[in-house]
């Protein structure tokens, strides 16, 4: 694998992940642009993804 | 939502009725949701909803309620069924038909709601649940009759079986909502002589219905009287939750192997089958590292949950509640905080939200303060790790498994010290109002399988949910700080040592050392702040960085017990009793105290707690080496 490849490869894992991180455990406002931008509505906040099926398993209503 | 989309998607129908009457059963199979149900009340405590189509084509919303005994509230959760039904609630119309979901075995009880809803005048139906066990006990009853002198359409329903629910599918296709209901009447609070009149009209309703009341001891009955013995009781609980710790570590063992053995081999496939580069050093030494070593710990958490979920289902939980009402009685803790406690043992934020179901806002505080204390699961991984790497595998005391009794002695510090921390909210709170422990005993049953099923299959799925984002993302995200910028030339030590990781965790070190915890740990601590599990999953990414290039994937624990004195282990067990290395269960407490104060509060004292826990254990450990 080339140099470049490589460290491109590697970068945008790093990027992504960053990403995704900052989307998960940022302000609620920024879930809600992210969502929109999907058009999905936005997880609850507080909602941590390791409950009993607390929250609603289907996106909630605005 | 706008009035037209919702006019699009049908008319809402709302589930409502007694706690424990089976609404949320009869919703999940309306709907193929999967919402939790459980055989104890108090388990909805939101408004959920879910689209359905009936044979016939008609789109209906259904609408779950949490369980409510009358319309005038006592608990949050109570209000959320009374505004939905009397149109209290900001930006929701009321429902245009109501299920009224009644336990058929417990009908005196349950029509006083069913009277005090007709009342209202809303167009509903009411639903015979659980009429097949009614039928079981020997109880007939004239549901033609019943529907007579209620004034009400019945039909017969069976929550926990597909089929159970085609006799309301029918019905709501034949006769069901209008898209838009009458006006509905309005709803005064009820004095205690006509609550008094509604009740003496149950009885006269059920007994001109020809439903007789069950006497005699049932099957429940006689177990009770062992179950809730008051000294056969305590034990049997104490054995019962000591068994399932020491599942835990005797039964995970083969599954276990099998997964760090599929590590090991991927990662060694890894390893030949890429040519030397950053990719590879990312692959192997971030993510699978990092995930491997939290995957390894899914059957211990799969089984802790099934014995969870066949308790749960059986109806034993309640009973537990009831044995224990003494104890928390004695910290000032309302005994109605045994559900949301019981809960936080899978995770604190449904517990967090299951304190709505507490009367008064300073027992719910107090709940909410202490309910991280409960030993969540995503606290076995670490439990685990730590117990494996330094607690021999060995049989004491005539063939109890030595680890099972270290991790169910880290249960119960748990519980220890939520309970000391209540005691000092309730002094300082100068004792709380006392409210009895009301709380309905279910019937015994055999643990449903389908719904053991869909719960071991739910833990899973957030499990390997989390492992595949939160987890591989913060290891990523660890594994480039931990590799930037790069050692210097003729460097002696490990690369991570000069990285931004490497310098965060030697800053950290000096806070950390005092309580015997290395910079590899305190490393760990940062992501871990996200949850708790990840923490595991960092120190396998920071080993496999600090060693010198040997694979450390599938063997995280060998590493650490050759690196750490056991003191270090005792004193970081001691921690993770205490710390709270949730961000998400802060934000639920914000958000469900709709004040920064309290999770700022709870941070603050649990850390203290946290630190001085380990301090002490690793001073005392150190004493005696």
């Amino acid at each position: 694998m080339s140099g470049w490849l490589d460290h491109a490869l590697v970068f945008i894992v790093v990027a992504a992940s960053g990403a995704y991180a900052l989307y998960a455990f940022g302000p609620r406002a920024l879930r809600v642009r992210v969502a929109a931008l999907f058009g999905t509505a936005a997880r609850p906040a507080g909602r941590c993804g390791s409950c009993d099926g607390c929250g609603p398993r289907r996106p909630p209503r605005a | 939502m706008n009035a037209a989309l919702d006019q699009a998607n049908g008319p809402m129908v709302a589930l409502v009725g007694n706690p424990n009457c089976g609404k949320t059963a009869l919703f999940n199979i309306l709907t193929g949701s999967r919402q939790k149900v459980a055989n104890y009340a108090g388990v909805t405590v939101e408004r959920k909803e879910g689209p359905l189509t009936t044979p016939s084509g008609r789109r209906i919303r259904i609408l779950d309620l949490p369980g409510a005994y009358s319309l005038d509230p006592m608990t949050p959760d109570e209000s959320v069924t009374a505004d939905v039904l009397l149109g209290r609630r900001d930006g929701e119309a009321r429902p245009d038909f109501v299920v009224c979901v009644t336990d058929a075995t417990n009908l005196r009880q349950n029509l006083r709601l069913v009277i005090s809803v007709k009342r209202l005048g809303l167009p509903m139906v009411v639903a015979l649940n659980m009429s097949d066990l009614a039928r079981r006990k020997g109880m007939s009853i004239d549901a033609a009759r019943l529907a007579q002198e209620l004034g009400v359409p019945i039909v017969e329903t069976v929550g926990v079986r597909p089929g159970g629910v085609k006799p309301l599918l029918e019905f709501l296709d034949r006769a069901g909502p209008a898209a838009a209901g009458p006006e509905p009447a309005a709803w005064r609070k009820q004095t205690p002589e006509e609550i008094a009149r509604d009740q003496r009209e149950v009885l006269r309703i059920l007994a001109a219905a020809g439903v007789e009341d069950f006497a005699g001891p049932t099957f429940s009955d006689r177990i009770d009287a062992v179950v809730l013995h008051p000294l056969a009781g305590p034990a049997i609980l104490a054995v019962v939750l000591f068994l399932v710790f020491q599942a835990v570590f005797a039964w995970a063992q083969l599954p276990m192997d099998l997964i760090k053995g599929g590590i090991t081999t991927i990662g060694g496939w890894l390893a030949t089958a890429l040519p030397a580069s950053l990719l590879k050093d990312l692959l192997i030494n971030g993510v699978l590292a990092g995930v491997g070593s939290v995957l390894v710990f899914l059957p211990q958490i799969l089984i802790l949950f099934l014995f969870i979920l066949v308790l749960e289902d059986a109806g034993y939980l309640p009973r537990a509640a009831f044995l224990l009402d003494r104890v928390m009685g004695s910290v000032g803790l309302s005994g109605r905080a045994f559900i949301p406690l019981l809960s936080s043992f899978a995770c604190a934020i449904p517990g967090i939200m299951a304190t709505r179901t507490i009367q008064s806002p300073r027992d719910r505080l107090a709940t909410i303060m202490i309910a991280p204390l409960m030993t969540c699961s995503a606290r076995l991984p670490v439990y685990a790790l730590i117990i494996g790497a330094f607690i021999p595998h060995e049989l004491v005391w005539g063939g109890l498994e030595l680890q099972g009794l270290v991790l169910f002695a880290l249960y119960v510090a748990g519980v220890a010290g939520a309970m000391s921390v209540a005691y000092v909210l309730n002094r300082r709170g100068r004792g709380s109002r006392f409210h009895a422990l009301m709380l309905e005993l279910p019937a015994y049953h055999w643990p449903n399988l389908r719904n053991l099923a869909i719960g071991l299959w739910q833990r899973l799925e957030i499990f390997l949910t989390r492992v595949g984002t939160i987890i591989v993302s913060l290891m990523v995200i660890l594994w480039a700080l931990s590799s930037v910028p790069l050692a210097p030339a003729g460097a002696a030590g490990p690369a991570i040592q000069y990285s931004i990781a490497g310098r965060i965790g030697a800053a950290l070190a000096v806070v950390f050392a005092p309580i015997g915890f290395n910079w590899q740990i305190a490393v760990a601590l940062v992501p871990g702040l996200a949850a708790r599990e990840v923490a595991v999953g960092a120190l396998g990414t920071v080993y496999a960085l600090s060693a010198t290039g040997k694979d450390v994937s599938g063997a995280l624990a060998p590493l650490i017990a050759r690196s750490w004195s056991l003191p270090t282990a005792l004193s970081l067990l001691a921690w993770y009793v205490f710390a709270p290395q949730c961000l998400s269960t802060l934000a639920t407490v914000k958000r469900e105290t709709n004040s920064w104060r309290y999770p700022v509060i709870m941070a603050g004292y649990l850390f203290a707690l946290a630190y001085a826990a380990s301090f002490i254990t690793y001073r005392i450990a150190l004493a005696f080496q």
